[in-house]
């Protein structure tokens, strides 16, 4: 192992590969920071310029722009409140307040940090896991995928601040969602009013609308209250203080979100959702969740990027892509001629571990362009609210055309920001919601293709080991809610 | 009579326009669009086409991914473009499938100019699953009905129908074995590794690297010849099951309905030579794809019999469509 890593230091440390990985880390920032522009996308988008690179520096640009999109979506969601990456949703719950309170600095200093440190952690137990890992994504089957959904839609009471019934309307709201457009199994039409919808309601559209778009319509609302804003402290030396009470968290996140990455499937998204929840659960100040705690966001931004490391293990040892960034990943070696797939370890030892040195030198590479950058983008938080609402408005309604060139996704945006902020007048949070649009499919699905191998037998569906501990997980973290209330209200 | 007579004039102003436009076509940048997501094996081909189609043509040709609505998004913008071969679209066979479930399109809505490739389906089991050949599997099936399951994608996809055929072959009852409908071939595959199916139906490009390392074994080939890939696995008719071996998943070229045929002619015969360069001729062979030009007739007529084959199979399996 050693030695593949030193040849491949050999081949990442070239000037022709350090520049992509730069052009890399820079291209991610701007793709992971515009809300509606993925990580998959951008890194689809420049496969064509990967054409006449080498197979290294072509795999370096690729990864560099994954990693460095899925911190920098952290950013527009704790300035505005407008998550740039589907994974960063769950950063703008305690980011944005805390942005609200005049600590946008600090916020951001915190999630690159925690980014940094969860990237470092993912990184390393993928070079040291990667062979072993994949035999776990391979255990994960229809059975397991359900219990796995039900696990996270147990977390609702945890992730939801203040009233469980509004909680419970958001996520059968976000449910109801899902069933439209083809049904998955029987391949039947669903509420399905007009032809684009086939797929069901395009998700990041309506993620842009919930959270950015209702955002601007509460902006417009109180345009003229005037926010004394306290001088912001925001050093790196600072934050690396405040961080450290938290380290336990951003290193049990950074163990989630690898774990919760390497299953296909359940991308960043889960991984954020499932640590913040857990965090919450742990966390000794549990109920200022949502409310601007720093821990909030570390929990947040640690998981989902290690997710991006826990995607690559089922990939490179297995040819499975364990998130849609990691299947046009696929795409990259192909044009290189090269086949992911069980055999790429062997045959082709550098591509891996060059990934590997890839992560580990992008890494202060992205903590410079975070650190340094998090001054200039506080900034603006001084222009003026009806400029900023206008501006991201723009960016909203940009972004969603952008996702997939139709005009047909801007009127999605469109509506579920109306949506979202009714939902927000009545006190209803968006975490449910995003919950059931990401687990829902993942839940009927594979809970119907169960059935359908076990002859409709349900008993047989939860006696497959791991999903039966996963169930066992999801009656327990409800009931451990009511009984361990009284001393987190403390 | 009248109506003969618009149709007839019709047919020359369109033919008189066609031959008038094949002159100076492309008379600018060409359109595609695509039905896929950006990244994926389609939309991957369709970039090393465009690439090659625009040092030929001279033009650019500018790749848009207009994913979602099993290819109704797509076919929305196509169909509203004009007929003059400036606008082209990517397809495989799963518009087949979304035309029967929405009943918005039909395969006369577009044009099929050309075929590019084409790719035969294959029957792969693990080795743990101790199925040896078709016909053991076709023996343990009979022995314990409902016990084995295969995994592929969608319902009343290319897929299915081949699996459907195979088990009218082999005379399999309803129920013997479970079709578990995933949401991409990808995705069935790696439920059969992870052995939470037993049988998967897929292409070579995506078993190939399993098959090589063990993981997988391919039991039957849905082709007249054994495949270059995998000169031990059978043929469906080799072991006793013969099928429709036409059969196949297939990508092409789609214009929007009413372009001129000499329009479609042109660019398609730029198009064989295009696959036929020695970059496209590498990534083909990499990519484990099946070459499978077809120009505009060849290929119409064979969409025409995939689609009436397709209703047939809805048909009996108790899909109607709308």
């Amino acid at each position: 192992m050693i030695d593949n890593i030193l040849h491949a230091m050999t081949l990442v440390l070239t000037f022709k590969v350090l520049a992509a990985l730069i052009i890399g880390v820079l291209i991610g920032y701007f793709v992971g920071a515009m809300p509606g522009l993925t990580s998959s996308i951008g890194m689809a988008l420049l496969i064509p310029f990967t054409f006449g690179m080498s197979p290294i520096a072509a795999i370096v640009m690729l990864v560099s722009i994954y990693m460095a999109s899925d911190y920098a979506g952290g950013i527009p969601a704790i300035l505005v409140n407008a998550p740039g990456q589907p994974g960063a949703a769950v950063t703008a719950f305690d980011g944005f307040p805390m942005s609200q309170r005049g600590e946008s600095g600090l916020a951001l200093n915190l999630s690159i940090l925690a980014s940094g440190v969860g990237a470092l952690v993912s990184t390393v137990l993928l070079v040291i896991s990667a062979q072993i890992m994949a035999s776990a994504a391979l255990a994960f089957g229809p059975a397991e995928y359900f219990a796995l959904a039900i696990v996270g839609l147990s977390l609702i009471g945890v992730l939801s601040t203040g009233s469980t019934l509004k909680a419970a309307i958001g996520l059968i709201f976000g449910l109801a969602v899902v069933t439209i457009g083809i049904d998955p199994i029987m391949g039947s039409e669903r509420f399905v009013f007009s032809p684009l919808l086939l797929d069901g309601i395009p998700f990041l559209p309506a993620l842009i609308g919930l959270f950015a778009l209702s955002e601007v319509f509460v902006m417009i609302e109180t345009a003229n209250v005037r926010i004394d804003r306290v001088p912001d402290a925001s050093s790196a030396s600072h934050s690396l203080r405040t961080l450290r009470p938290y380290w336990v968290t951003v290193l049990r996140s950074s163990l989630i979100g690898y774990v919760v990455g390497v299953v296909p499937g359940a991308g960043a998204s889960i991984a954020s959702l499932v640590s913040y929840g857990v965090a919450k659960k742990l966390s000794a100040n549990g109920a200022s969740f949502g409310t601007g705690n720093p821990e909030g966001i570390v929990a947040s931004e640690a998981a989902n990027n290690a997710s991006v490391s826990g995607a690559l293990a089922p990939l490179l040892s297995l040819g499975i892509p364990g998130s849609a960034s990691a299947a046009v990943l696929i795409g990259g070696l192909t044009i290189q001629g090269l086949q992911p797939g069980p055999l790429l370890f062997t045959n082709h030892p550098e591509i891996p571990y060059s990934i590997f040195v890839g992560l580990l030198v992008g890494l202060p590479v992205m903590l410079a362009v975070g650190l340094l950058g998090a001054r200039l983008w506080v900034q603006i938080t001084r222009i003026p609210r009806p400029i900023v609402a206008t501006v991201v408005a723009s960016i909203c309604m940009l972004g969603s055309y952008a996702a997939s060139n139709d005009v047909f996704d801007m009127i999605i945006t469109a509506v579920f920001g109306v949506i979202g902020y009714v939902f927000r007048r009545c006190d209803i949070h968006p975490a449910p919601i995003v919950l059931a649009l990401v687990l829902g499919d993942m839940l009927e699905a594979n809970l119907r293709r169960a059935m359908i191998t076990a002859n409709d037998n349900f008993l047989q569906v939860i006696a497959h080991p791991i999903a039966a501990g996963l169930l066992i997980v999801a009656i327990l973290v409800p009931l451990s809610m009511l009984f361990g209330r009284k001393p987190a209200a403390d | 009579m009248k109506a003969a007579k618009t149709a007839a004039a019709a047919i020359l102003v369109v033919f008189a326009a066609g031959s008038a436009l094949a002159q100076n076509y492309p008379s600018g940048d060409i359109r595609y669009i695509l039905h896929v997501k950006p990244g994926g094996a389609t939309d991957v081909m369709a970039r090393r086409l465009a690439d090659g189609l625009s040092k030929a043509l001279g033009v650019n040709i500018v790749v848009e991914n207009r994913d979602g609505g099993s290819g109704a998004r797509q076919m929305a913008q196509l169909t509203r473009a004009k007929p003059d071969g400036q606008t082209i679209g990517s397809v495989t066979a799963s518009h087949l499938g979304m035309f029967q479930q929405t009943g918005t399109y039909t395969v006369d809505s577009v044009a099929w100019a050309c075929n590019l490739v084409l790719d035969p389906y294959l029957l792969v089991v693990r080795p743990e699953s101790g199925i040896t050949s078709l016909q053991d599997l076709v023996a343990k099936a009979k022995a314990a009905p409902g016990k084995l399951s295969i995994a592929g994608f969608g319902e009343a996809s290319g897929g299915q129908i081949a699996w459907l055929m195979f088990a009218d072959a082999a005379k399999l009852a309803d129920g013997d074995i479970n079709w578990v409908p995933y949401s991409s071939v990808g995705d069935a595959v790696v439920a059969t590794l992870g052995g939470h199916n037993d049988i998967a139906i897929a292409y070579t490009g995506l078993v190939k690297q399993q098959v090589q390392a063990g993981k997988l074994k391919v039991i039957g080939v849905m082709a007249d010849n054994r495949l270059a890939n995998f000169p031990d696995a059978q043929t469906f008719a080799e072991a006793g099951y013969p099928v429709d071996t036409s059969w196949q998943q297939f990508r092409g070229v789609i214009m929007p309905a009413g372009t001129p045929m000499n329009i479609q002619e042109s660019f398609c015969n730029t198009v064989e030579q295009v696959m036929k360069s020695p970059e496209m001729v590498k990534y083909i062979t990499d990519s484990d794809l099946e070459p499978g030009y077809m120009g505009p007739e060849a290929f119409t007529k064979f969409i025409k019999s995939q689609d009436k084959e397709t209703k047939d199979w809805m048909a009996k399996l108790g899909v109607t469509g709308n």
